[in-house]
């Protein structure tokens, strides 16, 4: 049973955006920002995901 | 300040909401079992969860702007205001937090009934169900979001009915729904984005003013131009100032009802130890509340503010409006963020907000339905799922009402000074009712009558001018002054009223002791319901590392921060022989009758 799962797929969404950011961003500072707030986002996420009760 | 938000910030932003609601919507089926699922999450929350819960809860969406504007104003050493409450937090960590779990209610309200018995009892816990549920939180409500409303217009540029109204309404819906396991799973997406974005702020403000150590010597000129130490942790030398942060230090923690650092617990902060998995769960969720809210959240926050001044020198120059108001330096560094990064943060605000909020609106409802509709209606029956239904309608209710008290309130600080001043002598008598046995349902009332009336005539013009002599003219002290006239007087009546009243029945406290097992002064109550003699010997020497740990780890983390070597060196080494102790005696093996 993983009951965090629903807080695990709000932190993957909300990375979602800021990947996209990523890629977009005009400059280095918008780059790293949006790709550092992503992976720890992403990270957090599979941390709760295989987190069990 | 207008802020132009991009596309990319603008898709955030509508993102956030959309996966903060669909969050929160999943556990609406699981909260609509029963009331324990939905004020409790079924008992069943794990410490990492209820811990951010309560630190996501206790960051309102203006609360980086008010530590911005304290350390402009009176420097880092002004944030000593809310550091005080640190001893009482490690002190519920070690000492409260255990027994409010054994104790096995649903609010901190119904604990009276567990406590006391009598008419008295009864009286006292629908009253305070009133007052906590609909007066005291419906002013928190309307301060923030009369506060969310003002940074919406002032600083995003947006319509504040609109935008105000939007927010209101998904937050309702979602926290209505779902009960506190929604609130919770939310509140940890909302606390984390809010870290995050609040930490890579202060990064990029510190690279534009050129660094760490031009940021320390910039804002060391100043000081030495406004005479002032903007950098000192402690309050240097003798004056007002230092006098009134002593009183806070000395006093505040443990006489003021303040909402999130209640003396013992209470409120939302009691409600997610309830929720806990078991006593060890909620001892270490609170234990994480108090690192995450004392060491984690301020160094950003006061980063941020030190960077704006340094680039615009203004905020410094004391304008209590304008553009130049110290709490607008924190948005006004907004414009080194790039695009994306400026929706995040933007969210983050939001996530503030909502999760003040959802708790209150949840908190609330508790309140209203557990200790006032639920005694009202005992002899009826009535299914499960009407009496979530009649949780999710109080929810409504508070937010109607909260609503008004936002559109009536004169000012944002007005609600939280007169909610500070009017509780100001309650606090002992709340941590006494664990560890005294005399205390009784009259302790209560007499308490919060005298600190209420007490405080309302320090208001009127015979009061003000007892103050202001007091004060001797200094307008720093007539707070602190206030606080303790108020102190003394409420403990002079809530002492002589105990002795005055009969006690509870022995029959009473033997199976509250039996339950709980708290520490103190209990008679031979404790031997009756046969536990040795209770000791607290083992939780107080914790209290004690708990606090090294936790101001050891601030202190240590800003000194690094602000370059001071020496210093860092010496709180971190406090902060490791803090935590070293605190987990050696957690880990001491307790006698099986405290277990």
């Amino acid at each position: 049973m993983r009951p965090y799962r629903p807080i695990a797929v709000g932190f993957y969404l909300l990375s979602l955006p800021l990947w996209l950011a990523v890629f977009l961003a005009g400059d280095r500072t918008g780059r790293w920002t949006n790709g550092l707030a992503a992976a720890l986002f992403l990270a957090l996420g599979f941390l709760l995901d295989r987190k069990r009760r | 300040m207008n802020l132009q938000l991009s596309f990319w910030d603008w898709l955030f932003l509508a993102w956030f909401l959309l996966v903060t609601t669909g969050v929160g919507l999943y556990y609406a089926r699981r909260a609509g079992r029963n009331l324990q699922e939905y004020f409790l999450s079924g008992r069943d929350l794990p410490w990492w969860a209820l811990g951010t819960s309560m630190v996501a809860t206790n960051f309102a969406a203006d609360t980086p702007l008010a530590v911005t504007g304290i350390v402009l104003q009176d420097g880092i050493a002004g944030n000593w205001l809310w550091w005080n409450f640190m001893f009482g937090g490690t002190l519920t960590v070690f000492l409260f937090s255990r027994w409010w779990r054994r104790s096995h209610i649903t609010t901190e309200i119904e604990l009276i009934s567990k406590r006391y018995d009598g008419k008295a009892a009864s009286i006292l816990r629908g009253v305070k169900a009133v007052y906590l549920g609909l007066l005291v939180n419906s002013i928190i409500f309307g301060w923030v979001t009369l506060a969310m409303g003002r940074i919406l217009e002032v600083v995003f540029d947006l319509p504040r009915p609109m935008s105000l109204g939007i927010l209101l309404a998904i937050t309702l819906f979602y926290t209505a729904l779902s009960g506190l396991w929604g609130v919770v799973a939310s509140d940890v997406l909302q606390f984390s984005m809010a870290m995050v974005g609040a930490i890579i702020l202060a990064v990029l403000s510190v690279q534009e003013v050129g660094g760490l150590e031009i940021l320390v010597k910039d804002i060391q000129t100043l000081g030495a131009y406004y005479d002032k130490d903007y950098l000192a942790i402690f309050p240097t030398g003798w004056s007002a100032f230092t006098g009134a942060v002593m009183v806070l230090v000395l006093v505040n923690w443990w006489a003021v009802y303040y909402p999130g650092n209640e003396p013992g617990g209470g409120g939302y902060i009691a409600q997610r130890m309830f929720a806990a998995k078991n006593e060890n769960h909620a001892r270490a969720g609170t234990l994480w509340f108090i690192f995450a809210n004392f060491v984690l959240r301020p160094w950003p926050w006061i980063l941020v503010a030190l960077s704006a001044a340094v680039l615009e020198p203004a905020f410094l120059a004391g304008h209590a409006q304008g553009p130049y108001a110290p709490e607008k330096a924190y948005p006004w560094m907004f414009q080194v963020l790039p695009e994306g990064m400026l929706g995040l943060v933007v969210a983050s605000f939001f996530a503030a907000f909502m999760s003040t909020i959802t708790t209150t609106l949840n908190l609330s409802a508790s309140y209203l339905v557990n200790d006032l509709y639920l005694p009202l209606t005992a002899g009826r029956k009535q299914s499960d799922r009407r009496q979530v239904w009649v949780a999710r309608t109080a929810v409504g209710l508070v937010t109607g009402v909260g609503c008004l008290v936002a559109w009536q309130m004169e000012s944002v600080s007005g609600g939280w000074e007169l909610l500070m001043d009017v509780t100001a002598g309650t606090g002992l008598v709340l941590i006494a009712r664990w560890l005294w046995w005399r205390v009784n349902a009259w302790s209560e009332i007499s308490a919060m009558l005298s600190s209420a009336l007490i405080c309302l005539w320090t208001f009127s013009e015979d009061g003000e001018d007892l103050l202001f002599r007091w004060s001797r003219e200094q307008e720093a002290l007539v707070e602190p002054i206030r606080l303790l006239l108020i102190l003394s007087v409420t403990t002079v009546v809530w002492l002589t009223t105990t002795f005055l009243t009969p006690p509870v029945s022995r029959k009473h406290l033997t199976a509250f002791f039996e339950e709980v097992r708290p520490g103190g002064f209990w008679g031979d109550i404790d031997l009756e319901a046969g536990f040795p003699k209770s000791r607290m010997s083992r939780d107080l020497i914790l209290w004690g590392t708990s606090t090294m740990m936790i101001f050891g780890s601030l202190f240590g983390l800003g000194s690094a921060l602000l370059l001071q070597t020496g210093a860092a060196a010496l709180f971190l080494s406090l902060a490791a022989a803090g935590t070293l102790a605190t987990y050696y005696f957690m880990r001491k093996p307790e006698p099986d009758w405290l277990q």
